[in-house]
């Protein structure tokens, strides 16, 4: 999935069901493709695989409806009980190391990997 | 009537080592810019606090860049805020940057109806009351299935970005409506 105009592209392995993310991603409610990248989560969710990887270090900036969609994936795959999540993430991005830390609180199990 | 909540200053310092810009938006062209095109606000407030003298020595070009993302993401909430709740069909929308002692304060305005005043008022005093980390997760996992609402904009300048916010309700002169400013006071140091 890319958005050349909103520089931003989102890219999903099904074998190492990983969702990569890059670029400056900035939703507001009535875009479609919010309604997209929320129904690819929803579809990797319910394929209920033992991990799921989000890789976010390439991720400059995000909104807060955006940090919204990635806690509550996060919220749904604690929820499940079953899923083990790692979260990629990178110091040299600033709002990732202001952000990001939440999602342990949401999740204690969380696995982070920093680079 | 103007009512102040928070922390609004109402007088910022105009005269010695500061620098104030304003942006002022239709509707329409701030609904372009924000769907569009990038504004860079932090770039901005970079330019201004080393034109009255903040130096960033070589070594604190991390220092920089948190000030640039961060002053981009508070300015780009307040925007898609004023978007959102604004009443645009009769007044702009009004983005100011100012920085002085080493502080860079945003401030937004747009006019707001009756209804949308007393809503936002009454979040406002949920959250001077409240311990707004746990109004966070809170406000997740009770709309944890509702993805068109996120609530957390102003939450998250307070809480990951250890800000200061204040909000000030006063009168238009366009009899209709309430002119609503929202301030962030960054440290920039």
């Amino acid at each position: 999935m890319n958005n050349k105009l909103a520089k931003y592209s989102i890219h999903y392995d099904s074998e190492s069901e990983t969702i990569s993310f890059s670029g400056k991603l900035r939703f507001t409610q009535t875009d479609p493709e919010f309604a997209e990248i929320s129904e690819l989560l929803k579809t990797v969710l319910e394929k209920d695989p033992p991990q799921i990887t989000l890789n976010l270090e390439e991720l400059e900036f995000l909104n807060s409806l955006g940090i919204s969609m990635i806690s509550k994936f996060i919220i749904k795959i604690r929820n499940k009980k079953s899923i083990h999540a790692i979260v990629k993430a990178s110091h040299e991005i600033s709002w990732q190391g202001k952000s990001l830390v939440n999602l342990q609180r949401i999740m204690p199990s969380l696995e982070f990997t920093w680079v | 009537m103007t009512l102040i909540l928070g922390d609004f200053i109402e007088y910022l310092p105009s005269k010695r080592d500061s620098a104030t810009i304003n942006f002022t938006f239709s509707y329409n062209s701030a609904n372009h810019q924000y769907l569009n095109n990038h504004l860079s606000f932090g770039i901005i407030a970079i330019h201004m606090l080393k034109s009255i003298g903040i130096q960033f020595s070589n070594n604190a070009t991390g220092k920089e860049n948190e000030i640039r993302n961060s002053v981009d993401y508070i300015a780009n909430e307040l925007l898609g805020n004023s978007i959102k709740y604004g009443e645009h069909s009769f007044h702009e929308i009004n983005i100011e940057i100012h920085v002085f002692e080493c502080r860079v304060v945003i401030i937004s305005t747009n006019l707001v109806n009756e209804l949308r005043e007393k809503l936002f008022q009454t979040y406002i005093q949920k959250i001077i009351t409240s311990d707004v980390s746990e109004l966070y997760f809170k406000q997740l996992e009770e709309n944890i299935d509702n993805n068109q609402k996120s609530g957390l904009g102003l939450l998250t300048i307070i809480n990951d970005y250890k800000a200061k916010v204040g909000w000030k309700f006063e009168s238009s002169d366009h009899g209709y409506g309430t002119l609503s400013s929202v301030m962030v006071q960054l440290p920039a140091s």
